[in-house]
């Protein structure tokens, strides 16, 4: 039995200088940890998994980068942009433009928060055996394989969610100022990289007494209050005045029906969990606690070994209800797809968590690690229990299944498209698998541009080459073309001919161009 | 004969001495016989006791009837029979005395450091005892004055530091005056003046008073000019250098062609300047709250380590005070220097007034101030700024360390201990050590609470974060504290600066010495009037472009010497404050045009890069600005101020109209000290009564 009692909080667990071994254990980790976390990446693409979000944003960044002017505006505003903006470098990175880079973007943070962990784990003075079984454990959980295999920015999320809990813990055990310095720019932060930081910010309020001074809330719990909300409200004003200027509606990336930060409103009559609770507050917060004990036991473990320690007792209490009273909060605002949308944070809350456990004995840290193994049996329990259609494809690929979507006619147009390059009017807010299956957004003309505003006010488009997808087919009728010319898809317009026609797909082009020749068949109408 | 008998007799012809220099009368004598047989008392002690006689006309009476030219102490315990001595002629109390005893013990100091110190015994009565006692002769040298003659100029310094003056030749003999008649003070004036040279007792008061009618035009002249003849390169005395005016005509007119040739290039050239500018500018700040954030950059000089620290061993601390016109802070300060947690006979306390601020000068005199405030009384000459009168002022200070405080400053009393403790903690080159300033009436209206949260943020985190980065640090207006022959070495306050504080720190570094933060606080004054505001503001803003311009003379000597954190953290610290705060209207002009006429005319020199640096310097840049003033407040428990930070952009603005006003001044009168009037807080009389009713 190990005697000595190591403070939860001990200064420098984050901040102490690392030895060079232990530089090269973290090392070590990250680069392990990127090839396992590539390999299953690797596996889940090979079996078709495909990431919508990764496609749509890679998508963007290939249409602005391509586009004649390029301008961060013509990302939109309806959807955080620092995920975006991550993606740009890999623009210019040979042999990623084919939509590998969120994919690898995840895998990249996914084993670098890992490798941070670890390193706090050694300060803390874990043995290496036990770091690397931890590790595995806590990577083997499923909604931690899914947030950073998936492409999309739930890694990065993950990573947010590590900071702004330790930066929780830090304003516990130090109340200065830094914590909060720590604290409010995780959350400004948050918002620029993940819309869910609404729910977690309305979560935390009601927590704020756990976490502020107490001299502070006895004096002036305003103060508290302000201070901790001023860092986010600058963030959304500031998004707010961008909508205003940009788009003229400071509230469009709120009202916006295809906004991100309204999350999977728009999907709900699909989606079960929504179908089910979407609007109530108290039973998706029940199940959500259900659904905690199920996917991550291990956390009780956490709170009964912090129950000695008044300080880390409010730290892990903030922790498990923070993110239980989000996922309630997020069901209540028709945001939330699933339960594990929001409780995949748990993975990095438990990770927080045992940094800032006592080690009081090789027993406690053996049950910690056992009931992480349990968790991750719970986690798939839950992951497979009534799941979306993107944890379901991700799930089915995972297992080696063949996949449940196919998005084979979009490539087919993408590769169409590569092959005859004109300037083509498109709008990417469906055709996002196409431009990616096309490998680049040259001579693409897309909705942010002023040519595809001024095409869309003429009575006749002046462009060489339109594509369009199925008014009738989902999410067709919102296609910008469509709106503008309801008939274009299905009769042509006047002076153009059908040069492409597959599934849900139509391409027309001016008469008589013969710039380029094509090379597909075209089909009879 | 008896012994009784022989002592009648020896009273009885005192006493007939004493009546015939008119000191007694004969009833009195009378009387004296009597109580005499009754008690057995000599005479001398009942005609003291009785208080007819005065001791200092008493006692070197008696010694002259013994045949001995003064009374002399026996060998041994020489202070404590001076107490004695002077408890003997009523000049002090048995409690006094046994009190000065015990505090001798416990600071280690003289006796008579002690008693002067606490004011029992005044000044020339004191000295005309020790006299007496230490068998010196006494020269009142308001009725005596000395040769000036005699005096060396070269030696200034060092008279007032040993405290002495040559008086008289006399035949053969020179005398010399001293009010410090100890050993290594006897060493020097042989030394200067030969073996045979003769040594008098005078006042303290009157050998600085005699030194300044003598020297006044030497002291004031050094003031002026000391640094500008020395270190030229550091003083602001020429506000441009020709170099400097060069750079500055070329860079205009280049500019010109510039503008002419290719305006919108031009423009968007100047622009990017300034965005790029306000962004490195607004990343260090955010470092530097990051940094100064850290609650463990604060724990400097614990308690404990102060309470080790042993009384005997603490220097002397000069503490300097310049004041013009403020005669009602007055009892404040006098009340919060005496409440200093500080052995008082070890406190060089000066009061520095200007010759022509009669009111001040006379509230200093009714206040009976004891004998550790010394009032040092600077000629009119220009320039009239407070350094000018430190530096004046610094010729009399004897203290090992010296500090400034500003007359409505009230320290915190372990202040000069907690430097004390810093100085032995800090490295070897740290010659300065800056205490924390904060406001006393904070919360007095809007305009208080906003200069709080500023200073808060300014000496809680960003100083402590300058420290910790290496970069030069801009003093604040008081509570420097300085390693006292560093201080002399490198000339002082540069009397031309009106911002002299933060052109020494700076210069200190590039001098290769290391200006440290303590955690100690010095309450002022915050200044609850507007257009006082803009005057003090305009004064600092001011003094911070004279700064920026001296120690821009050579920017490679500078960079060479801070090294290159402190060279572009002076660049953005001291120039990005100016130049911010110089842009702020110009870029709030063109925000409110576009805001309210959505014009597109300053679409062209906004490129798609430049719109985003400029938008996130907007609101990303001044939100965080805004989040850590609202932080400021953090340190100080001024939790209900905190919402008062989301008003900073109006004290901004208010800050830039002080800058153009700076500005402006700066090239019309650049060494006009814009005057800041204390004592209008409304906490000022309540203080002020509390103060004079502690005092009584």
């Amino acid at each position: 039995m190990v005697s000595v009692v190591i403070h939860p909080w001990r200064v420098g667990v984050l901040y102490g200088a690392m030895h060079k071994e232990q530089r090269y254990y973290s090392a070590a980790v990250f680069l392990l940890s990127s090839v396992v976390l590539a390999v299953i990446t690797i596996w889940l693409l090979q079996h078709h998994y495909i990431s919508d979000f990764a496609l749509s944003r890679w998508a963007k960044v290939l249409g602005i980068l391509d586009a004649p002017e390029s301008r961060l505006e013509y990302f939109g505003l309806i959807y955080p942009h620092i995920p975006a903006y991550i993606l740009m470098p890999f623009y210019f990175l040979p042999g990623l433009k084919t939509g590998a880079a969120p994919y690898l973007i995840s895998i990249i943070i996914g084993a670098a928060l890992l490798a941070f962990w670890n390193q706090h784990m050694a300060n803390k003075g874990y043995s290496t055996r036990v770091r690397v079984a931890l590790i595995i454990l806590v990577a083997s959980h499923p909604f931690f394989l899914w947030s950073v295999t998936g492409g999309t920015y739930r890694a990065l999320s993950l990573a947010m969610f590590y900071i702004l809990y330790l930066s929780l813990a830090r304003l516990i055990y130090e109340r200065d100022v830094r914590a909060f310095i720590m604290l409010g720019l995780t959350l400004a932060m948050y918002f620029f990289i993940d819309e869910r930081t609404f729910y977690l910010f309305a979560a935390l309020l009601p927590l704020l007494p756990l976490v502020a001074p107490p001299k502070m809330m006895e004096e002036s719990a305003i103060s508290v209050y302000v201070v901790v909300i001023i860092p986010l409200f600058i963030a959304v004003s500031a998004w707010a005045y961008l909508n205003w200027i940009f788009v003229d509606d400071s509230l469009h990336f709120l009202t916006a029906p295809e906004s991100a930060f309204r999350g999977a409103w728009r999907d709900a009559p699909y989606l079960p969990w929504l179908n089910t609770f979407g609007g109530t507050l108290v039973m998706p917060t029940i199940l959500a606690i259900a659904v905690s004990i199920v996917a991550y036991p291990v956390l009780i473990v956490l709170l009964v070994h912090a129950s000695r320690h008044a300080l880390l007792l409010r730290a892990t209490i903030v922790l498990l209800v923070h993110a239980i009273l989000a996922t309630g909060m997020a069901t209540y605002g028709f945001f939330l797809s699933h339960p594990a949308d929001m409780l995949f944070l748990f993975s990095s809350g438990l990770m927080a968590g045992i940094v800032l456990m006592p080690r009081e004995s090789h027993k406690a840290i053996r049950i910690t690690m056992v009931m992480t193994l349990v968790s991750v049996l719970g986690g798939w329990l839950v992951f497979l229990w009534k799941p979306t259609p993107e944890m379901d494809q991700w799930a089915t690929a995972i297992q080696g299944k063949p996949p449940v979507i196919r998005y084979d006619n979009e490539i087919d147009l993408g590769v169409w498209l590569a092959r005859n390059r004109m300037p083509t009017l498109i709008d990417d807010h469906n055709a996002y698998r196409v431009i990616v299956a096309r490998g680049d957004a040259r001579q693409l003309i897309l909705p942010f541009s002023s040519d595809f505003k001024i095409n869309l006010l003429r009575p006749v488009l002046s462009i060489r080459q339109v594509v369009v997808p199925d008014p009738s087919w989902r999410g067709g009728a919102r296609d910008l073309i469509n709106k503008r010319y309801p008939d274009l898809y299905q009769n042509g317009m006047a002076g153009f001919e059908l040069v492409y026609d597959q599934d849900h797909w139509r391409a027309y082009r001016r008469i008589n161009d013969t710039s380029v020749k094509d090379d597909v068949a075209r089909p009879s109408i | 004969m008896s012994p009784t008998t022989g002592q009648n007799n020896h009273s009885t012809r005192m006493g007939e001495v004493l009546i015939k220099h008119k000191l007694i009368k004969e009833s009195q004598l009378e009387q004296a016989l009597e109580l005499q047989k009754r008690t057995g008392a000599r005479i001398g002690d009942i005609l003291l006791a009785k208080g007819w006689v005065d001791p200092l006309d008493f006692y070197p009476l008696l010694a002259s009837q013994a045949g001995h030219e003064t009374i002399v102490a026996p060998a041994g315990e020489h202070e404590a029979r001076f107490g004695e001595v002077l408890e003997a002629y009523g000049l002090l109390s048995a409690e006094q005395l046994q009190e000065a005893l015990e505090l001798q013990e416990k600071w280690g100091t003289r006796l008579g450091d002690i008693i002067l110190a606490k004011g029992w015994v005044r000044t020339l009565d004191f000295y005309r005892a020790m006299a007496s006692h230490s068998g010196h002769r006494f020269i009142n040298l308001t009725v005596d004055p000395p040769d000036a003659a005699l005096i060396d100029r070269e030696d200034l310094q060092l008279y007032g530091e040993y405290l002495i003056l040559p008086w008289r030749r006399e035949g053969k003999d020179v005398w010399v005056v001293t009010a410090d008649l100890t050993p290594p003070t006897e060493e020097f004036i042989r030394e200067r003046f030969g073996d045979g040279v003769k040594i008098a007792i005078t006042s303290k008061f009157d050998i600085i008073w005699e030194l300044q009618r003598n020297a006044n035009p030497y002291y004031s002249q050094t003031a002026v000019s000391a640094l500008a003849v020395k270190s030229s390169e550091y003083s602001a005395l020429q506000v441009f250098t020709r170099r400097q005016l060069g750079v500055i005509y070329c860079f205009f007119s280049a500019l010109l062609l510039f503008l002419t040739l290719e305006p919108v290039i031009a423009l968007i050239t100047i622009n990017t300047f300034i965005a790029i500018f306000l962004l490195v500018n607004f990343g260090l700040r955010a470092m530097l709250a990051w940094v100064g954030g850290d609650r463990h950059i604060d724990v400097k000089v614990t308690d404990h380590q102060v309470s080790v620290l042993k009384e005997q061993e603490l220097p002397t601390y000069t503490v300097l005070v310049p004041m013009y016109k403020e005669p009602e802070v007055l009892p404040i300060l006098a009340d919060a220097l005496r409440r200093l947690d500080y052995p008082l006979s070890k406190l060089d306390i000066k009061l520095i007034l200007e010759e022509d601020d009669a009111e001040t000068i006379q509230a200093a005199k009714e206040l009976e101030l004891e004998g550790i405030f010394e009032l040092i009384l600077v000629p009119d000459s220009l320039p009239k700024t407070k350094p000018k009168a430190c530096n004046y002022a610094l010729n009399f200070a004897r203290g090992e360390f010296i500090t400034i405080y500003d007359a409505e400053d009230i320290p915190e009393p372990d202040q000069l201990k907690k430097v004390v403790a810093a100085f032995q903690m800090a490295p070897r080159n740290t010659v300065c050590i800056q205490a924390r300033l904060n406001y006393y009436n904070a919360r007095e209206n809007w305009l208080t609470r906003m200069f709080t949260l500023e200073y808060s943020l300014w000496f809680d985190f960003y100083l402590p974060a300058l420290e910790a980065l290496n970069i030069p640090i801009p003093l604040g207006g008081t509570s420097n504290h300085f390693k006292m022959h560093i201080l002399r070495e490198v000339n002082a306050w540069d009397p031309f600066n009106v911002t002299e504080d933060a052109d020494l720190g700076v210069r200190i570094t590039q001098l290769g010495y290391r200006v440290g933060i303590v955690n100690s606080t010095t309450f002022e004054e915050a200044n609850s009037n507007v257009l006082n505001w803009i005057r003090q503001r305009s004064r600092w803003i001011k003094g911070y472009m004279q700064t920026y311009l001296v120690h821009m003379r050579h920017p490679l000597h500078l960079h060479r010497s801070v090294g290159a954190i402190g060279f572009w953290g002076f660049q953005f610290f001291i120039g990005g404050t100016i130049i911010s705060t110089l842009a702020a209207p110009f870029l709030y002009l063109m925000y409110i045009i576009w805001l309210m006429t959505k014009t597109h005319i300053f679409d062209i020199v906004f490129p798609p890069s430049l719109l985003y640096i400029s938008l996130f310097n907007l609101l990303v840049g001044n939100g965080y600005l805004i989040y850590i003033t609202t932080l400021g407040a953090f340190k100080r428990n001024y939790y209900s101020m905190i919402p008062y930070g989301l008003t900073v952009p109006v004290y901004w603005l208010l800050i830039s109209i002080a800058a153009y006003k700076g500005l402006w001044q700066l090239i019309h009168k650049p060494f006009f000290w814009e005057k800041t009037q204390h004592g209008i807080s409304r906490y000022t009389p309540l203080a002020r009564r509390r103060a004079l009713r502690r005092n009584a």
